[in-house]
């Protein structure tokens, strides 16, 4: 299992240092980084003072070591329009994100896997087609949308739930309930599926045989292998959250990393879009390396590889 | 006593109808047998859209762009207030939504169109690539895909937006960032079946060099599966750009596009929701139709595909 | 240490319906084994022989299979009538069964103790939480010390897939008897094994008879297990027991055609080789039934009759019946 860990934990690393590679090199790209990475009434002095810094007159690798260098140390430039180093803005709303991300996920699976569940011992009846449905309409709405339309139907016309920004209890209801609705589809089609797969197995008739009730051989055993290919698509799930959270946040005003993406785009702030692209990487790669883990746990067969 | 033909226990009889038994089974469940009939709905819905594409500019009513500030947040004709001037309405600008709805089909289906070529094409070149050729070019392309996997190409769509510019090619070469790893990693599965079969020794005997074998024998065996996979994807695509646009990453204004149309009506939720709410209707409709008509075609064409 | 029947199958009939049509794939089975006996059922792929014992645990497969005639008395009762809460308590305790494959029959995630604990726990009616965990698990143990797995205390924390295909098997065995019942269906139990591990497990069985007393349904298509194995034998063919008789009768004056031939392609190892002797033909389709007799098409002494209409079960000794026209009665 040791082994399995840091080679997964090598893996990651390799990707890091990907991906800020080319965050790097498109920083380079336009010719003109130092406009990208200061504010427009920037005097002739900050920027030679950055070109120094940085390195930019020099060749491109010793820019790249600086880069790294910085990098490691915990500095990935400043933040235009905030005016705060871009790591520190990244970590002062991280936890607001973190905290509706887990719901989202509770939500997805809750609804989702049982709802694939039924919909496999049901299948081709009315309740089938209707969750393939409900899944269907769940991936085909754009998320964004889907949050706006929310709103409108239970903040602007029924009053129930407030609009947006972060606090209580109700202002969880409406982001949270965004972000799932992607995941209880997913989580929905590939459990029916899995489901589908295994109940046609051989040692579900042993456990037939044995003589165990309809229930146990439905959630116990069939459910339990069916989920290991549910595991498999968490990683995708994650970097699917991610993306979808920039979006909700926006459009609920929750002050956490995606609304901050949100706002470097817009505000064409580069140095605190390449740190959170940066940040968001390792956050993705650590929640993969978990779910890799958690699968090695749950299919036993997984860990002697 | 002789036992004849009675119901048993594993028969479809109609159960107890209660929630309890949806979920708690007291018997094997029944099998059934789907069939597979053509789509009618969705590819009516996908006709539509694509004449709206096509003809714009002899369908809409009004330019997509001018503004008349008088006429502005009218809400739709059969709404009170509204007129038949302005079928769905207008935005804060006095922009009739309609019109900016037709034209938004345009861009959609224009991107959608690029982007797979590009994205898809990409994919399937390395696709083909890595599958027939093999050996270390395979691992680093595999090594590559499993990267783009990983993370979220729109991150880096935005960056891109940001550090090159908005703009159409921007916006294709970022969507294209978000197929091509798809795309390669099923084809290349095909690929390696491919290899394996005479026709393939055969031309390889023949004398054949392998970037012809792979253009005049592969190529052709995979566009089957490509064109499923094409289908498959118009809806990631149109959502991507749409994401996009909503996001400020997309195609600037004043040019219609339904991700920023939404983005634009965002503001004017609670008096004009007409705005916002409109263009989403129809991405929805769009990428449903689109989706349920890949699924049938994929059915159709290569059952195999239905793990995706 | 033969005693009373305690399995009957009476004219059992199983088919499946399809849109394209029905497959009669067990059309009129009867046969009854006895305590302590071992009753081989053979027959080439397709017959019926795995659909009749899933119709015995009324397991049948998804896809408009029905058993629409017939009986299954065990211990005189019928249990095609049984509800399905009745089958349920039936099963793993009164009869019971072993798969073909034991790569598939054992789920991947749980342990080997795991999944025995289940079926003791079954057998003894306890509930499953609340049972000291240590009780069951010194059972398990116990259990598979009985089908004679080395170490058993280190098995029972195992995978599945931590142990070989014969060691697989019995475990599958083990928990098949678990529940002590009368009745055990072998569907095929050596098939997927390596010959030199198929012997043992052989034995195995023989000996688990011995001490339990259990009637055994041995299905398998290799003649040459019938004789190491079974007491008495039943020739299946195209969905209908075309012989049955003890098995030194069987194989000493074989009186079906089609047990002819089959134990004629058994090759033997004694004697000059020449030819393997095969059969010609292909078995008929079971959506489309000859009216006469099944084997006729294949058969090298086919009169006008044997097309005409489907021998009777005659009966040609003790306890041995075969269904051919050309056949003396006894």
């Amino acid at each position: 299992m040791k082994r399995y860990i840091a080679r997964r934990l090598m893996q990651g690393a390799i990707l890091l240092c990907m991906v800020a590679t080319i965050v790097f090199f498109l920083g380079r790209l336009t010719g003109n980084p130092v406009d990208l990475m200061l504010p427009e009434d920037a005097t002739p002095e900050d920027r030679a003072a950055l070109t120094q810094t940085l390195g930019l007159d020099g060749p491109i690798l010793d820019q790249f070591a600086i880069f790294v260098g910085k990098a490691v140390h915990g500095d990935l430039g400043m933040s235009i329009r905030m005016k705060q180093p871009a790591v520190e803005a990244f970590f002062d709303r991280l936890p607001n994100t973190l905290s509706l991300i887990p719901w989202a996920i509770l939500l997805g699976m809750m609804l989702g896997i049982p709802l694939g569940v039924v919909a496999a011992l049901h299948r081709g009846s009315f309740l089938d087609r209707a969750a393939g449905t409900v899944a269907v309409l769940g991936i085909a709405m754009p998320s964004f949308w889907l949050g706006i339309l929310l709103i409108f139907v239970f903040s602007v016309e029924l009053g129930w739930l407030p609009s947006g920004r972060m606090g209580g209890p109700a202002h969880y209801v409406l982001p949270v309930f965004t972000l799932a609705t992607f995941l209880v589809a997913g989580f929905m089609r590939i459990t029916r599926s899995a489901m589908l797969e295994v109940m046609e197995s051989e040692f579900v008739k042993l456990a037939r045989i044995k003589g165990l009730s309809e229930a146990v051989v439905i959630w116990k055993h069939c459910l339990r292998n069916a989920l290991i290919p549910v595991l498999t698509l968490w990683g995708v799930f994650v970097g699917n959250l991610i993306t979808g959270a920039i979006v909700t946040e926006t459009v609920f005003a929750w002050p956490g990393i995606g609304r901050l993406t949100y706002e470097a785009v817009i505000y064409r702030d580069f140095p605190l879009l390449q740190a959170v692209i940066i940040l968001k990487s390792i956050l993705i790669l650590s929640i993969n390396l978990g779910v890799d883990i958690l699968y090695a746990y749950v299919d036993p067969r997984i860990r002697v590889t | 006593m002789a036992f004849t033909e009675r119901p048993t226990s594993t028969d479809a009889v109609a159960p107890r109808l209660s929630l309890w038994r949806l979920v708690w089974p007291a018997r094997v469940p029944g099998h059934f047998r789907r069939t597979a009939r053509v789509p009618w709905i969705p590819i009516a819905i996908i006709s539509v859209i694509v004449v709206m594409a096509v003809f714009a500019p002899l369908l809409a009513p009004y330019s997509p762009i001018d503004q008349t500030l008088r006429d502005k947040l009218l809400p739709p004709a059969w709404m009170a207030g509204g007129s038949d001037k302005y079928l769905l309405g207008t935005d804060a600008f006095g922009r009739d939504i309609l019109s900016r709805l037709i034209y938004g089909a345009r861009v959609s289906l224009m991107v959608a169109l690029l982007a797979l070529t590009a994205g898809g094409g990409v994919g399937l070149a390395i696709g083909i690539v890595a599958g027939y050729v093999g050996g270390a070019v395979d691992s680093v392309l595999m090594r590559l895909v499993d990267a783009a996997f990983t993370f979220p190409a729109i991150l880096f769509a935005l960056l891109l937006a940001v550090t090159m510019g908005q703009g159409l090619g921007t916006l294709v070469i970022a969507i294209s960032l978000l197929l091509w790893a798809s795309f390669a990693r099923v084809i290349r599965g095909e690929v390696l079946s491919l290899r394996q079969r005479d026709f393939v020794a055969l031309a390889r005997v023949r004398g054949c060099s392998a970037p012809r074998i792979m253009l005049t024998h592969i190529l052709p065996n995979v566009l089957n599966t490509f064109m499923v996979l094409v289908t498959l994807n118009i809806g990631v695509v149109i959502i991507a750009e749409a994401t996009l646009s909503f996001l400020g990453a997309g195609i600037p204004p004043p040019t219609p596009t339904w991700g920023l149309m939404i983005s634009e009506g965002r503001g004017r939720i609670a008096d004009a929701w007409w705005v916002a709410l409109i263009p989403g209707i129809a991405i929805t409709l769009m990428v449903l139709s689109v989706n349920l008509f890949g699924d049938w075609l994929r059915d159709r064409l290569d059952p195999r595909l239905r793990q995706l | 240490m033969k005693g009373e029947t305690v399995l009957e199958v009476r004219d059992l009939h199983t088919h499946f319906f399809l849109r394209r049509g029905v497959v009669k794939a067990v059309d009129g089975v009867s046969f009854s084994i006895r305590r302590g006996e071992v009753l081989g059922l053979v027959g080439e792929s397709g017959c019926g022989k795995s659909l009749t014992a899933l119709s015995l645990m009324r397991l049948l497969p998804k896809g408009g299979a029905r058993t629409i005639k017939g009986e299954v008395l065990l211990g005189g009762e019928n249990i095609l009538e049984c509800t399905p809460a009745e089958m349920r308590e039936i099963r793993g305790r009164r009869i019971s069964m072993v798969l073909q494959d034991p790569q598939t029959s054992l789920n991947p995630v749980f342990t080997i103790g795991d999944q025995l604990r289940e079926a003791i726990q079954r057998r003894k009616r306890a509930p499953l939480v609340g049972t000291r965990r240590a009780d069951m698990m010194k059972e398990a143990v116990a259990a598979l010390r009985r089908v004679e797995i080395a170490a058993p205390e280190q098995r029972i924390g195992q995978y599945p897939h931590q142990m070989s295909g014969g060691m697989k098997q019995r475990v599958v065995g083990a928990i098949a008897i678990s529940g002590e019942p009368g009745v055990l269906i072998a569907d095929e139990p050596t098939t997927a094994l390596d010959v030199t591990i198929q012997l043992q497990y052989l034995k195995l069985l023989k000996r688990l008879q011995a001490e339990t007393g259990m009637a055994i349904l041995f299905i398998t298509h290799d003649f040459g297990v019938v004789g190491r194995m079974c007491d008495r034998v039943a020739v299946m063919y195209a969905g209908r027991i075309v012989e049955c008789g003890p098995v030194r009768q069987i194989f000493e004056a074989p009186q079906h055609p089609y047990t002819r031939a089959l134990i004629a392609s058994v090759p033997k190892m004694t004697g000059a080789v020449g030819r393997l002797a095969t059969i010609e033909g292909q078995p008929p389709s079971l959506m489309d039934l000859p009216a006469g007799c099944r084997f006729a098409s294949r058969c090298t002494h086919v009169e006008q009759r044997c097309l005409d209409a489907y021998p009777g079960t005659v009966r040609v000794g003790d306890e041995h019946t075969a269904d051919c026209w050309r056949v003396a009665p006894s």
